[in-house]
């Protein structure tokens, strides 16, 4: 008697709602996690989405568009514009091909300058250590165009490091270090180095130093342990570092319109000019859709090796591949 | 020990002298002129309270310290300069520090591959190595899916396939639990004898050292404070750290009455006395005797070859832990002793209540007498 008399007033309690929500709705975690979603969905989606229609869309004769499919945006850069107004140019190519290797470059050095200045931070006594790397984080508290100001009075003819040359008596002129792709190459990873530092720092932090030990003790050299266990157990750092200097730098414009003049464009340049200059935008969204899915269909190239490589034997894949998403962020 | 008359030492450490610097400034001694030779096939146990320069001992043989002071040989070849990677010499981890990047099999191939050990010969001394361990088949298998205790058996056939001279443990069993780590207690020292190599086992537990070693090195503050067998350094003791730190012991500290021709008398400072046989030194000097809680019973042997000295007191505490009785006997000036009956002693005492008297007897030939 008693069962039926709760059953039933549960049933009543059902009853009187006007709809029902599905069971499995956590409202907890909708109310924390929609806002941001629907902020990147109208900030960053939408953005994203217009370009990448106004990327197929023909330009106006002076400026904004004409709401009709044209494929000559791509073709300009890609060989099969060839109207009577904007053919295909290789010089496009030309820049997208330098842009990637700057950044390549930049990759390697900033990889190259940071590598043992993490592992040395690593290992210092943890005042010290979080010292440095608040000195890590101190060029964030000064403005980009500051500091690349900074490094045209450094590098221009009359400038720093000439001087310098001179006085010392190594050059009797002042050689051309501004505007050429040393100057872009340097103004590049003088602001890349902490994206590549941290992530970095990260993965070789967390190193097990006992590990090396086990490496030397089983007779392995120093280029062995550092081939076979260091550089490995540190891959999702690098990986991690090269990721966030390799796409911010391909993209960038400032470091070569200040540094590198109107001699080293690369591809966040053409961009920019298309934009403010051109006024041509459907062909500036064309070439930013062109760099953002190269480099998104290298992204996944990666994920999709690393998960390969990761998951050949047994369970263990899962965790570890987890641990590889990590060092991705 | 085992004989080692026609074999020279695997290892031979002469004078070790390691200092380190304290963020005070001060200096510390971790080894203060260790000498120490290890023979081949013998396994020889380090013993002593963290901090003693038992793991610093360690770390200098197999090359990741280097000495202030002193030589050390192994295989009649100074390694003072010798890089860790160049010495015969494998180490087990005290947390195992398997390569997480790699399956168990390139685990214990790491050595051989660093050596360019071809494939095939890799292959068959890592099944070989992992056999030994009872790990064979799980060659594919990643150190992450692994238990404690299947870790550390990774980690020892990683150390073993190299076929090393000497084969250091630090501490490898201390983060197993107890029912394992006796089980791999005796599973070490089996495999110890199989392979015939020396193995120096770094340990803060008496009780694994005494299981397993054929010699026990005990150290303390930098200094060796005793070597021998098991039962060596159980029964005979040379100082107090000693005899305090291996096992229960109960320490008397008296002066020694003359010689009466037949027992010595040990006058201890609350009055009581202990009853020697053996006439120690002589003179009336302040002495130390320890007596272990199972030296003592309750019913005297009737048909004894041995003079029987008794204790008396009253019954502080009981605690039946199975095989033992253990009591703690209070005598009239307020002395704790400590005791472990069995059998038909502990029988006995399961009858008395705490606050009862009880005498307790003791050989006179047990009390061990130790040096000051």
């Amino acid at each position: 008697m008693n069962t039926t008399d709760t059953a039933s007033s549960l049933e009543a309690s059902r009853k009187p709602r006007l709809f029902r929500v599905p069971r499995n709705v956590h409202w907890g975690l909708l109310g924390l996690l929609g806002p941001v979603t629907a902020f990147l969905g109208i900030f960053f989606l939408m953005p994203l989405v217009i370009m990448a229609i106004f990327s197929l869309l023909e330009p106006g004769l002076y400026g904004g568009v004409v709401w009709s499919f044209y494929a000559d945006n791509f073709g300009r850069i890609l060989g099969w514009a060839n109207g009577p107004i904007e053919e295909f140019d290789i010089v496009y190519l030309r820049i997208l091909m330098r842009s990637f290797r700057i950044a390549l470059i930049t990759v390697a050095l900033t990889l190259l300058v940071c590598y043992p200045v993490a592992f040395w931070v690593s290992r210092l006594p943890p005042r010290r250590r979080n010292f440095c790397l608040f000195l890590i984080t101190l060029p964030f508290f000064a403005s980009l165009i500051v500091r690349l100001y900074a490094w045209v009075l450094i590098l221009r003819p009359s400038g720093f490091l000439n001087q310098l040359l001179s006085t010392l008596g190594a050059i009797r002129e002042p050689i051309e270090l501004i505007y050429t792709e040393t100057a872009v190459l340097i103004g590049l990873v003088y602001i890349m180095v902490p994206f590549m530092f941290l992530p970095l720092y990260a993965s070789i932090e967390k190193l097990d130093r006992q590990l090396i030990d086990a490496s030397y003790d089983l007779g392995a050299g120093r280029i062995a342990t550092f081939r076979r266990v260091i550089l490995p157990l540190t891959m999702p750092g690098i990986m991690g570092g090269a990721i966030l200097v390799f796409i911010p730098t391909l993209g960038n414009f400032i470091v070569p319109s200040l540094l590198g003049g109107a001699k080293v464009l690369m591809i966040g340049n053409l961009v920019e000019q298309q934009f403010l200059y051109a006024r041509n935008w459907p062909f500036g969204a064309a070439l930013a859709m062109l760099i953002m899915s190269v480099v998104l269909a290298l992204l996944m190239l990666y994920v999709r090796t690393t998960l390969k490589r990761r998951s050949p034997r047994g369970t263990a894949a899962k965790p570890r591949t987890k641990d590889r998403a990590e060092g991705l962020t | 020990m085992k004989p080692s008359s026609a074999t020279a030492p695997v290892v031979e450490i002469r004078r070790a002298t390691k200092r380190f610097r304290t963020p005070e400034g001060q200096t510390v001694h971790a080894l203060a002129g260790i000498d120490l030779s290890v023979n081949p096939n013998e396994f020889v146990t380090l013993l002593g309270p963290s901090g003693c320069g038992k793991t610093t001992l360690l770390r200098t043989i197999s090359g990741f310290e280097a000495l202030d002071d002193g030589s050390i040989h192994i295989q009649g070849r100074a390694m003072n300069h010798i890089p860790p990677h160049s010495r015969p010499v494998n180490t087990v981890f005290q947390n195992y520090a398997l390569f997480p990047h790699l399956s168990v099999g390139d685990n214990v191939g790491y050595g051989l591959a660093v050596r360019k050990v071809p494939r095939r010969e890799r292959e068959m001394r890592v099944g070989e190595a992992l056999e030994m361990v009872g790990m064979n088949g799980m060659q594919q298998r990643s150190p992450g899916q692994l238990s404690g205790g299947q870790q550390q058996r990774v980690a020892l056939a990683r150390a073993i396939v190299n076929r090393p001279a000497l084969l250091l443990l630090d501490e490898p069993l201390s983060a197993l639990d107890r029912h394992l780590r006796q089980t791999m207690q005796r599973e070490l020292k089996s495999l110890q004898s199989e392979l015939g190599i020396a193995f120096v086992f770094v340990t803060h537990d008496q009780e694994e050292a005494l299981t397993m070693s054929d010699r026990i090195v005990v150290l303390n503050g930098g200094h060796i404070q005793q070597e021998g067998s098991p039962s060596e350094i159980y029964n005979r003791p040379v100082n107090t750290f000693v005899a305090e730190f291996i096992g229960e012991s109960n320490r008397f500290q008296g002066m020694l009455e003359p010689f009466d021709g037949q027992f010595s008398r040990l006058r201890l400072e609350d009055g009581d006395t202990l009853t020697l046989m053996s006439p120690a030194s002589g003179a009336a000097d302040a002495l130390h005797v320890m007596l272990r809680p199972e030296q003592f019973c309750v019913h005297k042997p009737t048909e004894a070859a041995e003079e029987y000295a008794s204790l008396c007191g009253r019954l502080a505490q009981k605690a039946f832990v199975g095989r033992d009785m253990e009591i703690t006997l209070e005598t009239a000036s307020g002395r704790p002793i400590k005791a472990a009956l069995r059998g038909h002693d502990s029988r006995t005492l399961a009858e008395r209540n705490v606050g009862d008297e009880v005498t307790l007897w003791y050989a006179t030939s047990a009390p061990h007498v130790i040096a000051a």
